[in-house]
């Protein structure tokens, strides 16, 4: 291994260490609390900077607790990635501690047992049986409800994590209205 | 120029525009086979630590799903889609289109969406060469290493062997944001919800970082919180939702229930 690889290991075991104190996240923007995600009642204005603590999601819309007011905000007004590493982010109660076993515990597959396997050809010759007719998908798209779009592609310039930011004298946006990625890539497929 | 001359000239013009295209289409024809190969081989030792899950209606279900978000791409892939048996959280994209999805990744899925977007990204890896542009580069650039030359013989082995390694690594964090980004366009063209992907990613952060089921994942992918955050600078909130979640409830819960 080179002297990256080890760093790139010493790195991501000391990730792993890391805890993180809480689920917070910050306001990138000034932003209105509202009552109900998408609707127009505000419960109250929190300054960018400020922490969140994030409830629930729905679409794009989250139900924080902020300067001890209750409310919801686009996700857009929110820097998710602000809390110093492990486990952040929004308590979607899917998971529980209790739902997590040992490493030692879990069937197949660490990096270890993965380098070490010899090649299965039969494996990898028993997916084709599960390919589906073209009908067969057609069929299954329509009863799934979905349509092929159209949609403009999303931005490809990396962005990095936008600093808070007031509106008052510094060009910052509405409440909820994070700035508009400039670039639009050409994603033609 | 006599007229001998000029047939001459034309004869040698047209051997080399043969000879051209017999090199282009034979190069093409190799390319998209070697691709194929890197992948299967990859996918066969995967496969071997971790074999397909027994159970024919899940894998049906997981081809109808990814089958459906590949075929509006139309790109020149048999897509094969499994899932595999392991608890660890992982997905796979194997150049020239096997993605492999293990148990453990497919329990923490609540819906259809968030199970689109998880093939979706792998599937945004395949399409962007992500993992077959590195073996090329090693492959011109580590000709000293015995593993990566043997690659070219095409042996299962040897080219296991050495590709396996890209994925015990990892790609570069541009390319899994890449492939956030990539996927969730694709699954959004294909009719999903695009706020799903939001919530896998929900999921990954509060899986536990020193757990060792999610060890392999977390140490090969940025944090699941910048990678939302970079959704989001992206303008995944302006994509429209999906439509019919409600109809693609029954048989997803049928998929879970199998899990």
């Amino acid at each position: 291994m080179t002297g990256r690889g080890h760093l790139c290991w010493v790195s991501a075991i000391a990730a792993l260490l890391i805890s993180a104190p809480a689920f917070s996240q910050v306001f990138k923007l000034d932003s209105d609390l509202l009552a109900s995600e998408g609707g127009t009642q505000k419960v109250a204005t929190v300054k960018a900077g400020a922490t969140a603590e994030v409830l629930e999601r729905k679409g794009f819309w989250v139900r924080v607790k902020a300067a001890g007011q209750v409310g919801w905000v686009k996700v857009t007004s929110l820097q998710f990635g602000a809390s110093a590493g492990g486990k952040v982010g929004i308590d979607t109660g899917r998971l529980s501690k209790g739902n997590i076993v040992a490493s030692s515990a879990a069937r197949g597959m660490s990096r270890g047992e993965f380098l070490d396997a010899e090649p299965d050809e039969r494996q990898l010759a028993a997916m084709l049986e599960f390919a589906p007719a073209t009908a067969e998908v057609d069929q299954f798209r329509t009863a799934g409800g979905l349509i092929a779009r159209k949609i403009t592609p999303l931005s490809a310039a990396p962005v990095a994590p936008a600093e808070p930011q007031s509106p008052q004298g510094n060009g910052g946006t509405p409440s909820g209205q994070a700035p508009k990625p400039k670039e639009k890539p050409s994603d033609d497929w | 120029m006599t007229i001998g001359e000029g047939r001459m000239v034309k004869g040698m013009a047209l051997s080399l525009l043969m000879v051209s295209l017999i090199c282009f289409s034979g190069q093409a024809a190799f390319a998209a086979t070697d691709e194929e190969n890197v992948g299967n081989a990859a996918a066969a030792k995967i496969l071997a630590a971790a074999p397909l899950v027994k159970d024919a209606a899940v894998q049906e279900y997981l081809n109808l799903v990814g089958n459906g978000i590949a075929a509006g791409l139309q790109l020149p892939y048999r897509w094969r889609f499994g899932l595999i048996e392991s608890d660890h959280v992982n997905a796979f994209a194997l150049p020239g289109g096997v993605i492999l999805v293990t148990r453990g990744m497919a329990r923490l899925i609540s819906n259809e969406d968030e199970l689109a977007y998880v093939l979706s990204h792998e599937i945004a890896h395949v399409a962007r060469k992500h993992h077959y542009k590195v073996v090329q580069r090693q492959r011109l650039a580590a000709k000293a290493n015995t593993a990566l030359e043997s690659m070219g013989d095409g042996s299962l082995k040897d080219l296991a062997g050495a590709s396996a390694q890209i994925y015990a690594r990892g790609l570069d964090k541009s390319a899994e944001f890449e492939a956030d980004r990539l996927g969730v366009e694709i699954m959004t063209r294909a009719g999903y919800d695009p706020a799903a992907a939001l919530g896998v990613l929900d999921t990954l952060a509060n899986v536990d970082g020193g757990d060792g089921k999610a060890e392999w994942l977390f140490a090969t992918h940025p944090q699941p919180t910048q990678r939302i955050d970079q959704l989001v600078n992206a303008g995944i909130a302006d994509l429209p939702p999906g439509k019919g979640m409600t109809s693609r409830a029954p048989r997803f819960g049928n998929f879970r229930a199998r899990l």
